[in-house]
């Protein structure tokens, strides 16, 4: 059996094949059970992904700017060739900060928001005025997480942090076993008002209790990396001796 | 490019274009963000998706450039060993031996741009010398100095394998 070429299933799956050629593979498809599980993978993936409407806004509602994070030679005051991907030069980014966002954060972090008002003994270290939400897409559901919210292997994890004014920004997970991560490549500069950072984190099997730490301000460096490196070399202590001036803190439980 | 019609794109097109992103990154986090420079790319200069003949091709090179530039930002440090993703991308009906293609992909960040994209054309996606040159636009010769010099590459890593391969 001649299988079709991965890249004529991925075309098939995006609807992307003119027609005869389209035809010619739904028919292989039908008869070949690998080509099947390809498909079917791919259909389970694109289930998981961001919903379409949200992800479109985010960019249209951004001005089409391109996310600073990603630090591409294009994202700002740079050259971009104009052979590149074909596209024109004479439209670069301005510097304006990209926004990411699904339409569910705003509700999300609006509830956070109460619960911080509400409960305001949880064992966090705020800086006053600065707060964040973690957000947890299982499948398709989406949820802004309390303290002491659950996770599991597969969920994936997003940070939306809330700032009174432009400030650095940092974060990190560390896990039971400290092992530490870095949220983000590097600190990163964030403006005023409620912002999801970039990219996201995807619990990993076995699940294990985190801590997710972010920090602000001068405490958005490596020193604090350092610091909480250190921390949880040995295992992370159970008081909040070890929390480093300048962050917040959420732990996240294990279902 | 209307939001509507980007979110169209976003749906048909989002998950192959985030897949491809994470093979060549081998990070889901930057592949997220590269996901969003590609579709912030396409809301802007949409024109070129609308008239290309292959909208999934159009969208893969704009994606396999952010991939590059990215790459060339960050080095290797954010990248993850091959063996800690995901390989589905890997093991369909290829061409090539599997080890041939984790190779490729390991080399892909001693190599200049071009020379990226014609290792990922020719040991990922099994295009012929023929067929990368109609690609990407340049002629044969161009496509068989690069893969030669790929095989250089694979030779300091004490590897003859792309060299045999190409």
């Amino acid at each position: 059996m001649s299988h079709p070429s991965q890249f004529v299933l991925e075309r098939h799956a995006c609807d992307d094949l003119p027609a005869g050629e389209a035809a010619t593979t739904r028919q292989h498809v039908s008869a070949c059970p690998g080509c099947r599980r390809f498909l079917d993978r791919l259909l389970e993936e694109t289930q998981q992904r961001p919903p379409a409407a949200g992800f479109a806004g985010a960019i249209v509602r951004a001005g089409g700017v391109v996310p600073a994070s990603a630090e591409l030679p294009c994202a700002e005051g740079e050259q971009m060739p104009r052979e590149r991907a074909g596209l024109p030069h004479d439209a670069r980014p301005t510097g304006r900060r990209w926004h990411r966002g699904w339409t569910a954060l705003a509700a999300g972090l609006t509830l956070a928001a109460a619960a911080w008002l509400l409960f305001p003994g949880r064992p966090t270290n705020r800086l006053k005025g600065a707060g964040f939400v973690v957000h947890r897409q299982r499948g398709q559901a989406q949820e802004a997480l309390p303290t002491e919210g659950t996770i599991r292997a597969g969920d994936a994890l997003r940070l939306v942090v809330v700032v009174p004014e432009a400030t650095p920004i940092a974060a990190w997970s560390v896990d039971r076993a400290g092992r530490l991560d870095r949220w983000l490549f590097e600190p990163m500069s964030v403006p005023a008002g409620e912002q999801a950072l970039p990219g996201s984190a995807v619990v990993q099997s076995p699940c294990q209790d985190l801590l997710v730490v972010v920090a602000t301000g001068a405490s958005a460096s490596m020193a604090t990396e350092a610091r909480l490196r250190a921390a949880a070399a040995g295992g992370l202590p159970g008081d909040s001796s070890w929390i480093p001036p300048g962050t917040m803190v959420q732990r996240l439980r294990c279902e | 490019m209307t939001e509507e019609a980007l979110a169209e794109a976003y749906r048909r097109f989002g998950t192959c274009v985030y897949r491809r992103c994470r093979l060549i990154l081998r990070n889901e986090i930057a592949a997220e963000d590269v996901v969003q420079v590609v579709f912030t790319k396409l809301w802007r200069y949409g024109h070129g998706f609308e008239q290309a003949e292959s909208k999934l091709a159009w969208l893969y090179r704009v994606a396999e450039r952010c991939c590059f530039d990215w790459m060339d930002r960050a080095g290797s440090r954010a990248t993850e060993p091959l063996e800690q993703i995901d390989r589905s991308a890997l093991t369909l009906h290829a061409k090539h031996p599997v080890e041939v293609r984790e190779l490729a992909l390991r080399l892909l960040e001693r190599l200049e741009d071009r020379g990226k994209q014609v290792a990922l054309l020719h040991f990922i996606d099994g295009l012929t010398q023929e067929e990368i040159a109609q690609a990407l636009g340049c002629s044969r010769q161009t496509i068989g100095k690069e893969l030669k010099r790929l095989g250089e590459h694979a030779a300091q890593l004490g590897s003859e394998i792309l060299r045999e391969e190409a």
